[in-house]
């Protein structure tokens, strides 16, 4: 752990430094919107959401490498794919009388497909597994600069519309009858979603999007008695993983997104089994 | 000038899939009327209740509340669900979900002094101010109910609609709440539905029966040849006041 500590004030590795910030900004936004994914129940949806993010990021190098739109980031991408897909799910969910979870099921299936498909189509050898699997190491100073608007931004709409979107998410119906737009405001959590899920991306990839989202909030849920505490406490359990996961990872060499998601899996093992136990007592 | 007709519904029909369940309702409840509408399941009770509140839409008709179209009055109504299908772990305070009947059309979503107090004096309303900062999952299913009509009182609403109340609480619950709503009908319309043939109390100005056809009765007039066409089997009334009871009083 000391390696650790002094790797992130080493000025020659810059990157240990940036994915340790990246972590600790990110981790604001996790545990605002972790705890609305659990508490409204949509960590499937959010989990849609980041598989179409690899659609999003094949057509993004696509663009890039094969049309020659050079400014075509695959970041780019990843965010029209991530909107498109919630706005999709949101309105599939409200409006077409569809199961929802067959929707669910396919986008995340045809968003993977897609990925896939551009990225066989797009000249040079681009390894999915970064995407797939993630990698916090590769975060720029730019990036930082991205995750903490990103932050502001949820943090504030988070503030703004807080007891509307806690009453759309406790009682949707009794919220309509309010005069709330449940609707609007259902999209507008799914969009936070998938914002947030890009940022996922970033820090542990893809296919592991749904842990970093649930188990912070998860282990927080066990302690808390109000939404906001939950907020809070799942964002300190999200810095607590992410930076343990680093040091971790930094000093065994592993890599950083399973140390995360397995530390973070093992702590809300742990808690379960304790309440259980101390329950029992 | 006369007063205006709290629900007003003429000719309405609907239907769910094709299959009709509602046909050639009218319906004219005044002010500070009391209701209780009974039918049996699948019926069509919840989906009068959800015409009324605008969250479905007639096939054909109309229905006019307080005059005008259900989703321009919402903020009149105060709805209690039959229960909430919300997270059962979902870390919310009562106080907190008395504060939603205050969400109103103001665009953000934080809490004046003003809503503090009306949330509380709902809570002294429903007797449950001194469980207001407890965990809302914590309660019992009695005590949810109340705090659910609290919830409704903070709407400070003229019509308050109660889908199946007494669904989840005991006897003694029951009377406490039949007792608040009695206190509450001198200055509110209330609508009540209910599956259980033994509410159709002395606090009801007047029952509707539905089962496809909506038709309406003075509660004095409850007999039991009513009830035994509309559900179609024996069903003995419980006898809840004297001038409405009927084959005595059996518990079966």
């Amino acid at each position: 752990m000391t390696e650790f500590i002094a790797a992130l004030f080493d000025p020659n590795i810059p990157f240990i430094r940036y994915a340790f910030i990246a972590g600790m900004l990110a981790s604001v936004a996790f545990g605002i919107i972790g705890t609305y994914v659990v508490t409204r129940r949509i960590s499937y949806i959010a989990g849609a959401i980041s598989h179409c993010v690899l659609g999003g990021i094949g057509l993004g190098l696509y663009l890039q490498l094969k049309v020659g739109i050079s400014w075509c980031d695959p970041m780019y991408g990843a965010l029209a794919a991530a909107l498109a897909a919630a706005v999709i799910i949101g309105l599939v969910s409200m409006y077409a009388r569809q199961r929802e979870d067959t929707v669910i099921g396919a986008l995340w299936a045809i968003g993977m497909a897609l990925g896939l498909l551009f990225i066989a189509k797009t000249p040079g050898y681009i390894d999915p597994m970064s995407y797939l699997f993630g990698n916090i190491l590769l975060i720029s100073k730019g990036d930082l600069w991205l995750i903490a608007c990103l932050d502001i931004l949820i943090v504030g709409i988070s503030i703004f519309f807080y007891n509307k979107l806690v009453a759309v998410c406790f009682d949707e119906e009794f919220a309509r009858m309010r005069g709330i737009r449940a609707g609007a405001y259902y999209l507008l959590l799914l969009c936070l979603t998938a914002l947030t899920v890009v940022l996922v991306v970033r820090v542990v990839g893809i296919v592991m999007v749904i842990a970093l989202l649930t188990l912070p909030a998860a282990v927080a849920g066990h302690f808390s008695q109000r939404l906001w505490h939950m907020m809070a406490l799942a964002a300190l359990f999200c810095m607590f993983f992410i930076g343990t996961g680093l040091a971790y990872s930094y000093s065994y060499d592993l890599p950083s997104g399973p140390v995360i998601i397995v530390f973070a899996g093992a702590v809300y093992l742990a808690v379960i089994l304790g309440n259980s136990l101390f329950k029992r007592l | 000038m006369q007063t205006k007709p709290v629900i007003y519904i003429k000719d309405v029909y609907f239907s769910y899939n094709g299959s009709i369940v509602l046909e050639n309702v009218n319906l004219t409840i005044s002010e500070l009327e009391s209701i209780c509408i009974v039918g049996p399941n699948g019926g069509g009770k919840t989906t009068l209740l959800k015409l009324i509140l605008g969250l479905l839409k007639p096939d054909k008709g109309e229905v006019r509340v307080f005059g005008r179209k259900p989703e321009q009055v919402r903020l009149k109504i105060g709805y209690i669900p039959q229960y909430v299908q919300h997270d059962q772990q979902f870390p919310v305070s009562v106080m907190d979900v008395v504060l939603m009947g205050r969400l109103g059309y103001r665009l953000s979503g934080l809490y004046k002094k003003t809503d503090k107090v009306a949330a509380r004096s709902a809570l002294d309303e429903v007797e449950l101010a001194d469980v207001s900062e407890r965990l809302f999952s914590a309660l019992s299913g009695g005590q949810k109910q109340r705090v659910l009509i609290a919830r409704a009182l903070a709407c400070e609403a003229e019509l308050l609609i109660l889908d199946e109340p007494f669904a989840h609480v005991d006897a003694l619950v029951e009377e406490n709440l039949l007792d608040t709503l009695h206190r509450l009908s001198t200055h509110m319309t209330i609508l009540l539905v209910t599956h259980d043939l033994g509410f159709i109390s002395k606090i009801f100005t007047s029952v509707i029966c539905v089962k496809r056809e909506v038709v309406v009765h003075p509660t004095c007039e409850i007999t039991g040849e009513i009830i035994q066409n509309m559900y179609g089997k024996n069903i003995s009334l419980v006898r809840h006041d004297h001038r409405c009871a009927e084959k005595g009083h059996t518990h079966d």
